[in-house]
């Protein structure tokens, strides 16, 4: 059995609700945005982040978001992955309102529907390379052996279970991406959003961590949504939105 | 890997900041058991002495004395079964001057009867009784400062000054931990003759057992009604009241020692405090990104309590281990030996160790709740800017 079988195998029976919710979406948009506005209080002024916002990206799409600093991709991104909420507008993200969900109800949503990959890879030091990915694991009711089974699984995909036992500090910051990655994939998540995954590493590390990201939207049907300022990486993405202020360019 | 394991890891991570974070606490769990340790101490004496011992003084100053004739009639009282009696001496061996003995001038053919905490041969209670200038003392303090029987040994007078001889002629052991190893007692005669003509005849304590602890003060007062009239009035009460009555002569020095235990705790408290505050606030991105994973408000609040918990644990452990060879070995054994009238036991009490754990753990964990509220009530997403 291949390592992509063993995956598909293993993702498929970590959440049935994301299975459930996420049955038939295949022709449908695993993200759906209308009229999104965010605005920041700052003092006496109002500062318009996102100016009405309209996205959709259908399941296994991987597309990027680019645009200068401040033009909002961040905030679209949190927004989409749960983590910050709209001031109006509507946001559907795998089938869920996320405007109606509380911070708990996110909190849960997050786990089961999202994976993270940061700049800078955000692995919990005193943890292995192995235990980091079997983070996302402690939330599920899955047995210690099974826990095990699995992070290991996503170590093998992304290249990195001969270094299962290694601290973050032994890795370089190609692999410890590539064990983030690990971390993203390995509670099955519908949705990756990777906030510039390439940030801080070298061009072969990108390049590699560039290529996880599209064979897990190819061959896993994952949405990946990546914010980036390079160039090189969006054009890694099937799309890429372009931002200014606020807006779609 | 669980939550325990990454609470234990977060602990270990700095070591050298979470060792001295136990050893400073461990040495306030030390400083806290030693204070707890003297107060109890002080009332284990009026805990354990007596109520079927009465002693009577002058009502107005112990140090007065009572006309010896009083003897005879506070035997006389109806309910009282033995009497004997006592004055303080307060010897110190010359070569010695900083340590104080419990000397006391008594009665060897009546003393016994009473002092029944104590183990003498038979024939050495004869050969005491019978020599004026003879000795019995306590198994600790002959240790203590070396002493044979048969030894001739001079005592310097504090209260009656001059040297004074003696022999000692017994060495007692003690059958209960009530009784004092550490007593100096000689013959009251010898004492009599040789003391100022105006003191002669005079007895601190008169010291009487009644047959039935339950009607201790009511034979109290029969004693004192007794010598209304007289020109000396007296004063009687059971032992236990008589150590409580000095207990309370220092009860604001064990109420400072109360304050001072609470000082200790609010110590401990800021040491968990400050180390729980740099460990967890360096780490604010890592719990920005475990909730981010989807790690709820509880998890986090548990991840940190844990860590907190352990930390307080490991240095409450800590310091009793410390705590016991320091307060009840070395303290107290010292106090034991040296004023075992006042103090016969000097040691940790469970109460007081389980005082200590509890302080340590609880304390520990109620400082880890700002930091814990800190790292859940931030936005996530502010939590991520952060630098590490």
């Amino acid at each position: 059995m291949t390592t992509s079988n063993v995956l598909e195998r293993d993702f498929t029976e970590v959440s049935s609700d994301a299975s459930t919710q996420s049955a038939g979406l295949g022709a449908v948009a695993m993200i759906e945005i209308s009229r999104l506005y965010k605005e920041y209080q700052r003092g006496s002024t109002k500062i318009d982040v996102l100016r009405g916002l309209d996205l959709s990206i259908k399941r296994g799409r991987f597309e990027a978001l680019m645009g200068p600093s401040g033009s909002g991709k961040t905030t679209l991104l949190n927004i989409v992955a749960g983590l910050d909420q709209a001031t109006r507008g509507n946001v559907r993200v795998g089938g869920s309102d996320l405007t109606k969900l509380s911070d708990a109800q996110l909190t849960k949503w997050r786990s089961r529907q999202v994976g993270f990959i940061f700049q800078s890879f955000n692995l919990i030091p005193v943890l292995t390379a192995l235990e980091n990915v079997e983070l996302p694991l402690l939330l599920t009711r899955l047995h210690k052996k099974e826990r095990t089974r699995r992070a290991e699984t996503a170590l093998e995909l992304v290249g990195m279970s001969d270094r299962k036992d290694h601290f973050p500090k032994q890795l370089s910051g190609g692999q410890e991406q590539r064990v983030a990655i690990a971390r993203a994939i390995v509670s099955d998540p519908t949705l990756i959003v990777a906030d510039e995954p390439t940030g801080d590493l070298d061009r072969e590390s990108a390049s590699e961590v560039l290529g996880l990201l599209g064979r897990l939207s190819r061959e896993f049907d994952k949405t990946i949504l990546m914010v980036t300022h390079d160039p090189l990486a969006a054009k890694q993405a099937d799309f890429v939105h372009n931002m200014d202020k606020g807006a779609f360019v | 890997m669980n939550v325990f394991a990454l609470s234990l890891r977060n602990l270990a991570r700095d070591r050298s900041r979470t060792a001295l974070t136990v050893a400073s606490v461990a040495v306030a769990v030390v400083a806290l058991l030693l204070l707890r340790t003297a107060i109890s101490a002080w009332s284990i004496g009026a805990e354990r002495a007596p109520k079927n011992r009465l002693l009577t003084r002058n009502s107005v100053a112990y140090e007065l004395g009572l006309p010896s004739k009083y003897v005879e009639r506070v035997k006389a009282v109806p309910g009282v079964s033995a009497v004997s009696w006592l004055n303080w001496f307060g010897g110190k061996d010359p070569a010695h001057q900083s340590l104080s003995i419990s000397s006391y001038a008594c009665d060897p053919s009546t003393f016994l009867t009473l002092y029944d905490g104590v183990t003498v041969s038979q024939a050495d209670q004869e050969r005491w009784t019978h020599d004026r200038t003879g000795a019995l003392v306590g198994s600790a303090l002959a240790e203590r400062m070396g002493w044979k029987v048969g030894q001739h040994v001079t005592l310097n007078g504090t209260i009656y000054p001059g040297d004074w001889d003696f022999t000692i002629d017994a060495i007692y052991q003690i059958k209960n931990p009530v009784a004092d190893p550490g007593l100096f007692l000689f013959h009251w005669k010898y004492l009599n003759e040789l003391r100022p003509t105006h003191m002669h005849d005079r007895v601190e304590y008169v010291w009487s057992r009644v047959d039935d602890p339950t009607r201790a003060a009511e034979i109290s007062k029969a004693i004192d009604r007794a010598f209304e009239v007289e020109d000396t009035a007296t004063r009687t009460e059971d032992e236990r009241s008589f150590f409580a009555s000095m207990l309370g002569m220092v009860s604001t020095a064990l109420g400072a020692l109360d304050v001072l235990s609470v000082i200790v705790l609010l110590i401990m408290a800021l040491l968990l405090r400050n180390t729980l505050a740099m460990a967890v606030g360096e780490r604010s991105v890592e719990y920005a990104t475990l909730r981010a994973l989807g790690f709820s408000a509880r998890r986090i609040w548990l991840i940190v309590c844990i860590e907190a918990l352990m930390l307080g644990a490991f240095a409450g452990a800590f310091g009793i281990a410390l705590a016991y060879p320091l307060v009840d070995l070395t303290v107290g054994r010292w106090v034991e030996a040296n004023v075992a009238a006042l103090i016969p036991e000097f040691r940790m009490q469970p109460l007081s160790v389980a005082l200590a754990s509890f302080a340590a753990v609880v304390l520990s964990c109620l400082v880890a709740i700002p930091q814990a509220l800190a790292m859940t009530s931030t936005r996530v997403v502010d939590g991520l800017r952060r630098v590490g």
